[in-house]
């Protein structure tokens, strides 16, 4: 016995975020896509995902959802902004050397100069 | 307007009690259903029973009955007694419903030092709306019920859970900042150190009932219903069947694909009565303030849950419980993204193996969700569309809803 209010509520969560069908090549199967969701603004504003808050600087909800795609796309980037991070710290370093080394070169000079 | 009375009443508290706002509220909006029952948890001093005689005055004026469990309260103070000048003359055995039985407004300060006896007789009034005393029973009217207790309190007797259970919601007072401490001063001074007696009755027992009567009619949303049913399910289901489960959280938990799911820190989970008492006080939102929000939801819950459940640990219930809830949210919201609903519809219409994989994907990370597809899973195994040992519950180990397979079959 299934109750009909359960049924609604299955169909108007799934109006609101809807599965879109594609038929594929095969017999009897299809591709599965997710439709446009209408329910952008049941729990509250701003967005839920991680990315758009990065890249459109849009405010975050109080509720954030990251899939793992993302959390790995997250990770990647803090490597690589760590790994540009030392390869910049090296190059300061070397620079400040560098700079040091052309102050006493010219310090040398001016005395030889005035001497 | 009913509504502005309601209004007016939680004024007139709130014009006598300093903070605890949202506590306030809560406790005129259980006020909307039939038989209300509340329980307020506060520490020694902070205004519990001044709370409880605001409320019954303001609704029952004198109407009311205050049974004290710190004194020694017997059951014919609190049920009846036995009117001895009929037995003597007549050989008739009548019985004398004792106050506490007729009032409309029923106050019990310190339930926690109520005796077993007299908390037997009470319980069996939430339950079965009736009292029992010498072979004869009296039917209780329509009520509201107000008790309080000091968790913290050294008590004589530990009261059973299904007994707290039968409390619509718990509300929890706290004590008061330095300028809320200045505002009680004030108060006091005002309303010459009696805040109970000058507490008007704002509404009548008969305009309540009205009001009950518009509530219970009140429609609310599949959705939000859907809401209020989907998270009680989240606060009790488990793979392991806890319920029935001598060995109980953390422990049954070892090795569990969801050990860090909400249901790993429930020990004890709430009951059925969560979900009626949600309804009453989502319908009564809706009749008060115009609509329920799922936000609303969330916040009723807080008030709902802590006296039904046991946590594996406990900090601060409240706290522990706002986390979970918060949790919860996000679960929502990832079930939104999955679109495991729109799923769900899907598979209710038909078999369909791509829908199925990806409804298979999602019931691995969600245990209600599961437990709907591991149903439409064995009509589909007594159809043969499936056979036994492709479906979810026998791969992954799960016995839910596995008991009494043989009369599905």
């Amino acid at each position: 016995m299934e109750s009909k209010k359960y049924r609604n509520f299955l169909e108007k969560e799934a109006s609101k975020a809807p599965l879109e069908k594609k038929p594929s090549d095969l017999k009897e199967r299809f591709w599965i896509s997710w439709g446009e969701s209408v329910d952008k603004a049941t729990l509250e504003k701003g967005t839920s995902d991680i990315i758009n808050s990065i890249y459109f600087g849009e405010d975050l909800s109080k509720t954030v959802v990251m899939d793992r795609k993302v959390a790995r796309i997250i990770q990647e980037r803090l490597k690589g902004l760590e790994e540009e991070n030392i390869y910049l710290c090296k190059q300061i370093r070397i620079m400040k050397f560098i700079i040091l080394g052309l102050i006493l070169v010219i310090s040398i000079m001016l005395i030889a100069i005035l001497l | 307007m009913l509504q502005n009375k309601i209004m007016d009443l939680e004024r007139e508290i709130s014009a006598r009690f300093v903070a605890n706002r949202e506590a306030i509220k809560m406790l005129v909006l259980n006020q909307l259903h039939p038989r209300s029952t509340t329980l307020i948890r506060a520490p020694r001093g902070v205004g519990k029973s001044t709370l409880m005689l605001l409320l019954l005055k303001g609704i029952t004026g004198d109407d009311f009955v205050v049974v004290s469990g710190a004194s020694e309260v017997k059951r014919g103070e609190v049920v009846g007694r036995l009117h001895i000048p009929s037995l003597e003359k007549e050989g008739v055995e009548r019985v004398l419903w004792a106050a506490f039985v007729k009032s409309r407004g029923k106050g019990i300060d310190e339930l926690n030092r109520l005796n077993p006896y007299t908390t037997a007789n009470i319980h069996h009034l939430m339950q079965f709306g009736e009292v029992w005393a010498y072979g004869q029973r009296s039917k209780v009217e329509d009520y509201i019920l107000i008790a309080n207790e000091n968790p913290s309190d050294a008590t004589s007797f530990v009261h059973p859970p299904p007994f707290y259970d039968r409390f619509d919601i718990c509300i929890f007072l706290r004590t008061l900042t330095l300028s809320e401490k200045f505002q009680l001063q004030e108060l006091l001074d005002k309303y010459d150190w009696n805040l109970v007696e000058s507490m008007p009755q704002v509404l009548s027992f008969e305009e309540l009932q009205e009001i009950r009567e518009e509530v219970a009619s009140v429609e609310l949303d599949p959705e939000l219903t859907g809401y209020i049913n989907l998270l009680v399910r989240d606060f009790q289901s488990c793979v392991r069947d806890k319920e029935n489960s001598e060995i109980k959280p953390p422990t049954l938990c070892e090795g569990c694909h969801f050990i860090r799911d909400v249901c790993g820190m429930i020990k004890e989970p709430v009951s059925e009565r969560a979900a009626v008492t949600l309804t009453h006080l989502a319908k009564a939102v809706k009749w008060l303030y115009g609509k329920c929000s799922i936000d609303d939801l969330f916040q009723i819950a807080l008030w709902v849950f802590p006296h039904r459940l046991n946590l594996i640990r406990t900090r601060n219930i409240l706290s522990d419980i706002q986390d979970l809830l918060e949790r919860e949210r996000v679960k929502m919201e990832d079930r939104r993204i999955r679109r495991q609903w729109s799923l769900l519809n899907e598979l209710i219409k038909g078999f369909n193996p791509s829908i199925y994989r990806l409804a298979r994907d999602a019931a691995v990370e969600d245990v209600a969700f599961a437990e709907e597809l591991i149903k439409i899973e064995e009509n589909w195994i007594n159809e043969g569309l499936l056979k036994r040992g492709e479906d979810i519950s026998s791969q992954m180990g799960w016995h839910i809803l596995s008991h009494n397979r043989w009369r599905t079959k």
